[in-house]
């Protein structure tokens, strides 16, 4: 387990560069492990074999033929690279959280980060947008270039809308034939079992989904004092509350709610990891790169 | 019906200051802000019921921040209620205590008619203005102050009153005022209390009336009778005798501020007077007056003195006393010269001095039944039975022959509780006494013996008052006993046991006694007569001569029976009858005849016999047998009819603010039934308030 990291993502969010967010954090954070997390190039060796017929000679140990007068070939692992999409919800529920931490502004960098991660490792980043619609912004392909396009995608994203699990994200999930990784980043807040569906789907597809659960500090204290009208910001839906009265029963009732969630991802064998957006990325890497090994 | 004042009428205006708790009320009641976010998914289902009890807490807050303003204010402008007494919607309930007087004194009469009569009628009076609903109790003020009968209608107190008598002792006001303070504490709301005390005010009952503070809410009004002054004549004392023989004496006292006219004194013995006399008092002076007793019987006899005379207080015009006569001593003497002239016998001087009217009157004996026999006759009387002879004494003079075999019959005699008196004498054979009495001698003879010299005769130089023998001489000036000359006597030595009772001036026994058995012997180292000393001549010879039969006769004297005969009326508490009469039963004869039983207790005690009545009380065992007789007589200070005025009376009784028990009530709203103050309940209730504030308004937020 590598060492923690205080990767503070309030800070980072001030820098408008994504890319170089996503690189501060990242080289930030492989700074401080002990060995390289990066697994699957095809330099990797595997194990020794006795040279048959037809193998190919550039494989053949030779310093081990000069001691011992056999030939022996060394076997590599696959270097066949994982695909991994990065799912970011884009509601207007999303949009919130007090200045630096607003889960959208939290959820780009987590994207982004976690982009930067994959490229570094040889893997194919992709990004899906989910929202009012779900739209495939970037495929999923492994080249800086097209890591410095994800990032521009983020920088430019907004959070509008409710969320939404239509066809169009399902034909998108259609196209993952592959076996990779879907990493979700959202507040699940939606209205139907679309996010929900939406988890079933991709382990159906045969991905390794890791769920990144972002709550602000806000929803997670309700920090109001006396009677407030709170609106919601998807469905402009307004609605007084006294807060005094009513925090106990919201804190038990969201607890809930993501115990309910937790459960879910627990059935299908799915990662959770709630990220409060005052706290440090480190958790979300660690988490990442955990379920990275075991693809 | 009851209306509502303000003492600080201004202080209202502090109610301007409810705006302040309302103005706080709505300062805080901010407008409601609209908070944008992310899902309002958890709020849907809030529980309305939350908001209505959270409207309801801010209200509850203002009506208690309203509440506490408003009790503070009310509270500094001091309100009370005070029932109006105009209106009469609602008359007061009254509790009346009635402290009636019982002394002797209110049996005086007066220029209005007897004392106890006029305060019965005027309580009579007064329990008839009493309302159906109102109270009254009876408490009597005798020697101490006891509940005759508590709160209860003012018709059963009446028919109380009607049977009540005097008391006879004392009064002591002080102490009943103190009983009805007590009965009238823990004063009940709307109720009115009122001390009546009835009463002849005498001066000597008003003592100690500042012990007895009385609360100002408790009306006090005295029901006053009889005069100022009244003149009154008294006997005060009947005082028997100190020794046997002296006559009673009675003390009377005038109390009145003239002289008095002569009035008649009489003294009577079991009713038959026996001494009268014509006696007159100048104002306030008393007198000391003695008089000889009658010959009397063997047994219990009444003394009465009395006076006539019309005066106030005619009860305290008697005094009475009891005597027990004992029975006489039967002193048996040994006369050897029998057929001499009287005054030549051996005996004669003892005889003279035990029963000098022996055979000259009919009259009652004295404190001796003497009689003369031959020494030969002396073992034959003291042999016969007892039903025909009972002898306490015998006295041997000196004999020239002491008859054969009277030594035993002397010695069964005192053996048996008998009484051996000897005395010595010329041509007596010493060796012959001691070996006829060896047994019941004090001493063992010597030789005899002659003054040296005519001229300096022996003289009894010490004697032992202590013993009976020597009792009459145990007061100053009742005779010199160094006066009597002796010329002869014979050398003795004590034996063992024996005691020395006086001896001569070079230090040889006049007096040895001995006991012996149940009785004792008594030796007097002279002669009965005159031959060796003139002792018979001198007047310490006689009292000698009775302490000493007394003394072997073993007879207490007469004083030592009239010992607590005599009491004062109430102050009879318990009477002491001895162990022996533990546990017994016991008829008591009043006075005025009546009779009432007791029965002793663990140690032998009459507990509170009742004995207030003045007069002769017989005390007699279930046989019929008397036992005792008790006097009763009224306490002096009863006589002395002097009396306060009612306003000087009242000025001396200490009033004070508040009734001698707090209660919560009272402590709360003022202990004055007519006046109710709130202030305090106010206060308090904002206080309670202030604390229960807090807790509210954590609670509750605008």
């Amino acid at each position: 387990m590598p060492a923690t990291l205080n990767i503070d993502a309030r800070t980072l969010a001030a820098i408008d560069d994504l890319s170089l967010v996503a690189r501060t954090v990242v080289e930030g954070f492989l700074a401080g492990l002990h060995r390289s997390p990066f697994l699957g190039y095809s330099t990797e060796f595997s194990a020794y074999r006795a040279y048959t017929q037809g193998d190919n000679l550039r494989h053949v140990d030779w310093k081990v033929w000069g001691r011992s007068d056999e030939l022996y070939v060394k076997q590599f692992e696959d270097d066949t690279n994982v695909r991994g999409q990065i799912f970011l919800d884009t509601s207007a529920s999303m949009d919130f959280g007090a200045g630096d931490a607003n889960k959208f502004n939290y959820g780009r960098v987590l994207a982004a980060v976690l982009a930067e991660v994959m490229v570094r490792q040889h893997d194919a980043p992709g990004l899906i947008l989910f929202g009012e619609t779900a739209r495939q912004a970037v495929p999923a392909h492994a080249s800086r270039h097209h890591a410095e396009e994800i990032f521009q995608l983020l920088a430019n994203a907004q959070a509008r809308g409710g969320t939404r699990v239509d066809q169009s994200l399902f034909h998108l999930l259609e196209t993952m034939t592959r076996r990779g990784m879907a990493v979700v980043i959202s507040d699940f807040f939606t209205t139907d079992e679309a996010a929900r569906q939406l988890l079933r789907q991709l382990q159906g597809q045969n991905q390794e989904v890791v769920v990144f659960h972002v709550l602000a500090p806000e929803e997670l204290d309700l920090p109001y004092e006396g009677e407030s009208i709170f609106q919601d910001l998807e469905s402009a839906e307004l609605i007084p509350v006294h807060t005094d009265d009513f925090r106990r029963e919201y804190q038990r009732r969201l607890a809930a709610f993501c115990e309910d969630l937790k459960r879910e991802c627990i059935g299908l064998e799915i990662d959770y990891q709630q990220l409060r957006t005052d706290s440090p990325l480190d958790l979300a890497l660690i988490e990442y790169l955990d379920r990275r090994a075991a693809v | 019906m009851i209306s509502l004042f303000f003492t600080n009428t201004l202080m209202l205006a502090g109610l301007a200051a409810l705006a302040i708790p309302i103005l706080i009320h709505l300062l805080l009641k901010r407008r409601k802000k609209q908070v944008p976010f992310s899902t309002i998914r958890f709020f849907l289902q809030q529980d309305e019921q939350s908001s209505r009890r959270r409207k309801l807490r801010n209200w509850l807050l203002l009506a208690l921040r309203l509440l506490i303003v408003s009790l503070l204010v009310l509270a500094f402008a001091r309100p009370y209620s005070r029932q109006s007494e105009a209106s009469g919607a609602s008359r007061k309930q009254h509790r009346v205590v009635f402290l009636l007087d019982r002394s002797a004194s209110m049996l005086a009469g007066g220029t209005e008619g007897q004392r106890w009569t006029l305060a019965k009628e005027r309580m009579q009076k007064t329990l008839a203005g009493l309302e159906a609903d109102d109270t009254a109790a009876l408490i009597e003020c005798a020697d101490h102050a006891n509940v005759i009968s508590g709160f209860a209608p003012a018709a059963t107190i009446a028919q109380v009153l009607r049977d009540l008598a005097p008391a006879y002792g004392t009064s002591s006001l002080s102490e009943g005022l103190q009983q009805a303070v007590r009965l009238l504490a823990g004063n009940l709301p709307n109720s009115a209390s009122t001390i009546y005390l009835v009463t002849d005010l005498q001066k000597s009952a008003c003592r100690s009336l500042s012990s007895c503070p009385i609360p100002q809410d408790i009306e006090f009004k005295v029901l006053s009778v009889g005069d100022l002054s009244s003149p009154n004549l008294a006997l005060v004392k009947f005082e028997l005798g100190a020794q046997d023989g002296t006559g009673p004496q009675i003390t009377l006292a005038s109390f009145s501020d003239e002289n008095s006219l002569a009035f008649p004194v009489e003294m009577s013995a079991d009713g038959r007077p026996f001494a009268s006399q014509s006696l007159s008092l100048k104002a306030g002076a008393s007198t000391n007056l003695s008089v000889a007793l009658p010959p009397l019987t063997p047994g219990w006899h009444d003394l009465k003195a009395s006076l006539e005379t019309h005066d106030s207080l005619e009860v305290d015009n008697s005094q009475y006393a009891c005597l027990l006569v004992p029975e006489p001593a039967h002193v048996l003497v040994a006369e050897p010269r029998g057929s001499a002239r009287v005054f030549e016998q051996a005996s004669f001087f003892l005889s003279s001095a035990l029963d000098p009217t022996k055979g000259s009157t009919n009259s009652v004996s004295g404190s001796f039944h003497l009689t003369s026999v031959s020494p030969q006759e002396i073992a034959h009387e003291l042999e016969k039975p007892k039903n025909e002879a009972s002898w306490n004494v015998v006295i041997l003079p000196g004999l020239m022959e002491l008859p054969d075999g009277i030594g035993g019959s002397l010695k069964a005699f005192v053996q048996s509780g008998g009484g051996l008196i000897l005395f010595l004498d010329e041509g007596m054979s010493a060796n012959r006494y001691q070996s006829e009495l060896a047994d019941l001698l004090p001493v063992r003879f010597g030789n005899p013996d002659q003054a040296p010299d005519v001229s300096s005769p022996w003289r009894i130089s010490l004697y032992d008052t202590n013993s009976l023998a020597f009792a009459p001489f145990r007061l100053p000036n009742s005779g010199d006993l160094r006066i009597p000359e002796f010329t002869k006597r014979y050398g003795l030595e004590a034996v063992e046991g024996a005691a020395r009772l006086a001896f001569f001036d070079d230090g040889v026994p006049i007096v040895v006694t001995r006991s012996f058995g149940k009785g004792r012997v008594a030796l007097v180292n002279t002669s009965a007569d005159t031959g060796w000393t003139d002792w018979q001549k001198h007047k310490t010879f006689v009292p000698f001569i009775h302490g000493l039969t007394k003394y072997a006769a073993q007879k207490a004297t007469m004083e030592s029976h009239q010992e607590n005969n005599s009491f004062v009326a109430g102050e009879v508490s318990d009477i002491d009858l001895g162990l022996q009469a533990r546990l017994t039963q016991f008829v008591l004869k009043m006075p005025d005849a009546k009779e009432a039983q007791f029965t002793t207790d663990e140690k032998g005690r009459l507990k509170d016999p009742n004995m207030w009545l003045p007069g002769i009380y017989s005390l007699r065992d279930k046989a019929g047998h008397e036992l005792r007789r008790f006097a009763v007589n009224l306490p002096v200070q009863e006589s002395n009819l002097e009396a306060l005025r009612p306003t000087d009376f009242i000025q001396q009784l200490v009033r004070v603010q508040e009734s001698p028990k707090q209660t919560l009530a009272a402590g709360i709203f003022g202990s004055r039934n007519d006046q109710r103050q709130f202030w305090t309940a106010l206060l308090l209730g904002a206080l309670i308030l202030l604390l229960v504030e807090p807790f509210v308004a954590n609670r509750t937020s605008v």
